[in-house]
């Protein structure tokens, strides 16, 4: 199956039919997206912010306790990104803004697979006043730049819509 | 002259308005912000309403210089958004609705930060529960957030509506 023939697939579901006649729906779900950006950078930036040596009296395993709004609001936008992409399947994967949202999530992901099995044991075991490993931080630091980038980006794929590169 | 047509007419609102890049460039700074100064003060929120109570309100105080750039960012970009399309928004009701959510979600938090940090004193390592006073701030706190955000959202619609052609 070729690339066009999925996309058209994609095109042809029950969402993509059901966002493309009801506008609500759509709207709707960019309301509940940018909720979602709010609680996942809140959770984010207190985890992050901690591990990079702001409140450093604060045990580390304390502030990881935020990590479920982290998840749930990721959940949701995804959800909710999946409405957008059904509704223009093409429109999105040709558009040059997109694809470096997408880039940069899998590398945030990475990045949070990294942190969940080399660094996050070790963390949650050290008391107040520890300060992070020079690794730890720079994972620290990637996953804001990251997130902070896909919103970036994100805002992006309007001024985008109808290019095929950046520089087109 | 009125107010609203200088602010138009200053070199920035014109560069803003009819650039290529003002618009998305301001587009993507103000969601960065809001990310930032919204993300932060709902986790403080619910940090108030007995989630993560493991963090100590001491953390908060670090962070909320974290959450003022936000905020600074989102002053600069929603002033320039502003004077870019004035006339246009000050006949636009999901803005003015904004406006009046943050004027008040920016109070409350106000009152809000007061009756933690003397609470903080007393608990001895900040983790205590708050009071029933601090959980309702908190909760309309949450609530304005959200109008906030909605209200944002459907600036756009409201003016597309109105001229039917928008630069957006």
């Amino acid at each position: 199956m070729s690339t066009a023939e999925i996309l058209q697939m994609i095109h042809d579901t029950w969402l993509g039919q059901v966002t493309r006649e009801h506008a609500p729906i759509f709207t709707t779900a960019l309301v509940i997206h940018f909720v979602g950006i709010c609680l996942m950078l809140g959770a984010m930036l207190v985890i992050d912010l901690r591990l990079l040596g702001v409140g450093k009296q604060v045990p580390i395993k304390a502030v990881l306790s935020v990590l479920p709004v982290a998840i749930f609001a990721f959940v949701i936008n995804l959800l909710t990104g999946i409405v957008f992409f059904c509704f223009d399947p093409v429109g999105y994967y040709n558009n040059p803004a997109f694809k470096m949202k997408v880039v940069l999530i899998l590398i945030a992901g990475l990045n949070a697979l990294f942190f969940t099995l080399v660094e996050h044991k070790k963390l949650v075991a050290t008391g107040p006043g520890y300060d992070a490993t020079a690794l730890a931080k720079i994972s620290a630091a990637l996953s804001l730049f990251c997130w902070f980038a896909v919103i970036l980006f994100g805002r992006l794929i309007v001024a985008f819509q109808g290019a095929t590169s950046f520089f087109s | 002259m009125g107010v609203l047509d200088w602010l138009e007419s200053l070199p920035l609102s014109e560069w803003v308005a009819t650039s290529e890049a003002g618009y998305p460039a301001m587009l993507s700074l103000h969601s960065i912000g809001m990310s930032a100064v919204v993300g932060l003060l709902l986790m403080l929120d619910f940090r108030v309403l007995g989630f993560g109570r493991g963090i100590p309100y001491s953390i908060y105080k670090k962070f909320m210089p974290y959450a003022w750039a936000g905020f600074a960012l989102n002053l600069i970009s929603g002033v320039l958004l502003f004077n870019s399309t004035a006339n246009r928004l000050m006949i636009n009701w999901p803005f003015l609705t904004k406006m009046g959510a943050i004027v008040l979600a920016g109070g409350i938090t106000w009152l809000l930060w007061r009756s933690i940090k003397s609470q903080d004193e007393v608990g001895a390592d900040g983790t205590a529960a708050a009071s029933r006073g601090a959980k309702l701030l908190a909760v309309v706190s949450i609530f304005l957030w959200f109008v906030a955000i909605v209200c944002g959202r459907l600036i756009a619609y409201v003016m597309d509506y109105q001229i039917l052609n928008s630069h957006r």
